[in-house]
């Protein structure tokens, strides 16, 4: 297929097999954008641009997972082993519904003392303070840890979780590919597992997400495995509610080695991902990870949300990348891309304009 | 990929521009400020692609140098500027003829081909500082590239020797200046410059001195400082007048915009300093208006590798040099590392698709040469 054809076949919305995805990482960016931004026009006619107003509490750093990616778990000799209260966590919760924040991200690790009933007790906690606030917590790789620890079904974690005030559970996907998984984060689950994470969440009728870190020694063609195994989970359940790529940190890591992504290698994924997630309706910019600008820019190829402003992230900040974005900073940036700020809930329905 | 970038363009006016630039037609200062304006970044990109690609193939270049700032202490003090110091107050340094040649040699040693060579208004240099400073360099590399003093310092050494800028420049040139750098030029719009260097010479002035170094056979490159409160009709005007001197000489090799960086400096910044589609817009919109300047260069030091890389897909073919020891912009809280090896501005370059090509600021290829014994 010549590239004109491709093209043609980009802006009459027609899905695109992994192979042509493959080579649209040959194409320059001002060529891919307008064909991702003509995608999302397609499933986002809107020219808002949304954001939520969350806080990431990172509780734990103690992990069996242990993986090579990581400089933010206990033995990794970055940041000390801690364990917050529930006493700290309800405090910082408090902050965030004082600041008009609507979500919470528990995030931890593979824990090696906490049992299902440690986790249950904890989101319990939050919703007896808060019960307004959305619970997007947990993640795949801990319901498989969960399941395996306590010899029962992921089902039944599942089941369990959502009975305790869990809404969702972010997709936290990594690279979903065995090869390069088996190398970098061996303890965690595989490919298979996670999808069946998600089947169980959508028999449960919860909502998730698909996250992408790349630049972990993948080629290209695994890049697209991918957004390939996402794309068909989602045509299986739909409850995947946003696409977020995000390019791994290697600092302070095991694979401090590997060269760094690229700025292009991020708008490129963006774009990519944009045009052939056709099921996916939101695909986030990561400023976290790739600084505003970048970000900014992801919003004219393909992404039409900015995620989480007030966050008190601790995962990529130990890899020694440092951004800082407030509710008054993403407003002026979002309205330079030539976009309406909109500020939205976990449902991605809008709570308030910024005209 | 020439898909007939008119044809898939919905808005009027960005066709009407797109034809232009097609025919080869120069664009308006109007079309350039309607491009400032616009939210069709990857439009503007496209067309700015196409007209790179037209020049340069997927060649980009880059270069291998010393950065020499061989003196912070300046009479302007102005408030875009970090950098300068009063003499005599801490941290004030003015490099000897023999220490920077002991730079140099150090940096022949380390295989570059150029130096960059510029500093504040220093009221206790003379000419013969100056002139035993290039002669240092000379001695230390007899075939260096050298890039020598803005606009400003001419004006500043000529008024102050009681010479012409052209004797000064014919001077500095016998003594080993190759080239000029961009650097000075500010924003030419007599209103904001006023608010960022109020003592610096006025744009105008700026202009005449380029006119001179053309004139006397030396070629430069010229700048334009962005992101701190300029509208995009002062953009346009600054354009213009660079478009209409090099009309007249010819001499200008690379057109190289500025992001001004706040901190450590007595401005403030405004919202723009983080607006990756304000970088995009002038870029872009530089490749198309400035249809006579024959590259656009983005110093990755200033924006950061990641945007640099970008910015080679929409109008910059020359992504700067190594820049060892570069002082200015780091004082003004520029987070890049204080220089770029040659292999990792390769990768970048690679990585984004495009063919590294090493030169010196006249754009001859230069090969690495081998580390001395």
């Amino acid at each position: 297929m010549t590239r004109k054809s491709l093209k043609q076949a980009i802006l009459s919305g027609r899905r695109i097999t992994p192979g042509e995805a493959l080579s649209l990482f040959d194409w320059d960016l001002p060529a891919l954008g307008q064909a991702a931004d003509h995608r999302r026009r397609l499933v986002w006619p809107d020219d808002t641009v949304g954001f939520i107003v969350d806080r990431i509490i990172n509780y734990s750093n103690r992990c069996e997972a242990l993986c090579r990616f990581c400089a933010f778990h206990a033995r990794g000799g970055q940041i000390p082993g801690y364990d917050m209260t529930p006493g700290e966590i309800i405090a910082k919760v408090k902050d965030l519904v004082a600041a008009g924040g609507t979500q919470v991200m528990l995030q931890g690790g593979l824990h090696p003392d906490w049992p299902l009933q440690t986790h249950l007790e904890l989101a319990r906690e939050v919703k007896r303070h808060f019960p307004d606030i959305t619970l997007h917590s947990f993640s795949p790789a801990e319901i498989i840890h969960l399941a395996k620890r306590e010899s029962c079904s992921t089902d039944a974690i599942v089941s369990q979780l959502k009975a305790a005030g869990v809404d969702s559970v972010p997709g936290a996907s990594d690279l979903l590919v065995d090869r390069i998984r088996s190398e970098v984060s061996p303890k965690k689950c595989t490919t298979s597992e996670w999808v069946a994470v998600i089947e169980s969440l959508h028999k449960h009728g919860m909502k998730s997400s698909a996250t992408m870190t790349y630049g972990l020694g993948e080629t290209l063609a695994e890049r697209i495995e991918h957004l390939r195994v996402v794309r068909e989970v989602q045509d299986r359940t739909g409850i995947l509610r946003a696409f977020i790529p995000w390019s791994f940190s290697p600092a302070h890591t095991e694979l401090a080695a590997l060269p760094k992504a690229t700025g292009m290698d991020y708008l490129k994924i963006v774009a990519i991902g944009r045009i052939f997630l056709d099921n996916v309706i939101h695909i986030q910019a990561g400023w976290l990870t790739e600084g505003a600008k970048l970000a900014q820019l992801a919003l004219a190829m393909g992404a039409n949300d900015m995620g989480g402003v007030l966050t008190e992230e601790r995962v990529v900040k130990a890899t020694g990348v440092e951004t800082r974005m407030t509710r008054d900073t993403m407003i002026p940036l979002i309205r330079g891309a030539g976009r309406i700020p909109v500020q939205r809930n976990s449902n991605y329905e809008e709570i308030r304009r910024f005209a | 990929m020439h898909m007939s970038i008119e044809n898939s363009i919905q808005d009027g006016t960005l066709r009407n521009i797109a034809g232009k630039v097609s025919d080869g037609v120069p664009i308006s200062g109007d079309d350039a400020l309607y491009l400032l304006k616009s939210p069709n970044i990857m439009e503007i990109g496209a067309l700015a692609h196409s007209v790179r690609t037209r020049l340069h193939g997927t060649q980009t270049f880059y270069g291998v140098n010393l950065n020499l700032n061989y003196t912070n202490i300046c009479e302007l003090r102005c408030p875009l500027c970090a950098f300068s110091r009063d003499a005599g107050t801490d941290g004030a340094y003015t490099l000897s003829p023999q220490e920077v040649e002991a730079k140099v040699r150090e940096a022949v040693i380390n295989g570059i081909d150029e130096v960059h060579v510029v500093g504040g208004l220093n009221p206790a240099l003379d000419l013969a500082y100056y002139e035993e400073l290039l002669r240092a360099i000379r001695r230390a590399g007899p075939d260096l590239f050298v890039v020598g003093f803005t606009a400003t310092e001419y004006d500043y050494v000529a008024r102050k020797q009681g010479l012409s800028v052209e004797a000064v420049l014919r001077r500095f040139a016998d003594a080993g200046v190759n080239a000029l750098p961009g650097g000075g030029a500010e924003i030419f719009d007599p209103a904001i410059r006023q608010v960022i260097a109020p003592r610096k010479m006025p744009g105008q002035r700026w202009l005449e001195v380029m006119r001179t170094a053309h004139q006397v056979g030396l070629k430069s490159n010229a700048t334009l400082l962005y992101g701190h409160r300029e509208t995009p009709e002062q953009i346009v005007d600054h354009l213009t007048r660079l478009r209409a001197l090099q009309e007249e000489t010819g001499g200008f090799k690379a057109f190289v915009p500025l992001a001004f960086h706040p901190a450590n400096t007595a401005l403030q910044a405004n919202d723009r300093f983080q607006d990756g589609f304000s970088d995009i817009r002038l870029y872009a919109t530089a490749r198309l208006f400035l249809h006579n300047i024959q590259h656009i260069k983005v110093l990755w030091m200033y924006l950061g590798e990641a945007m640099a890389q970008i910015l080679l897909d929409f109008g910059v073919d020359d992504i700067g040099s190594t820049y060892d020891e570069e002082r200015i912009v780091h004082a003004a809280g520029a987070t890049t590392e204080p220089s770029g090896s040659e292999a990792r501005l390769q990768r970048l370059i690679r990585t984004a698709g495009k063919t590294p090509v090493r030169v010196a600021s006249n754009y001859q290829p230069r090969s690495a040469r081998k580390a001395a014994p």
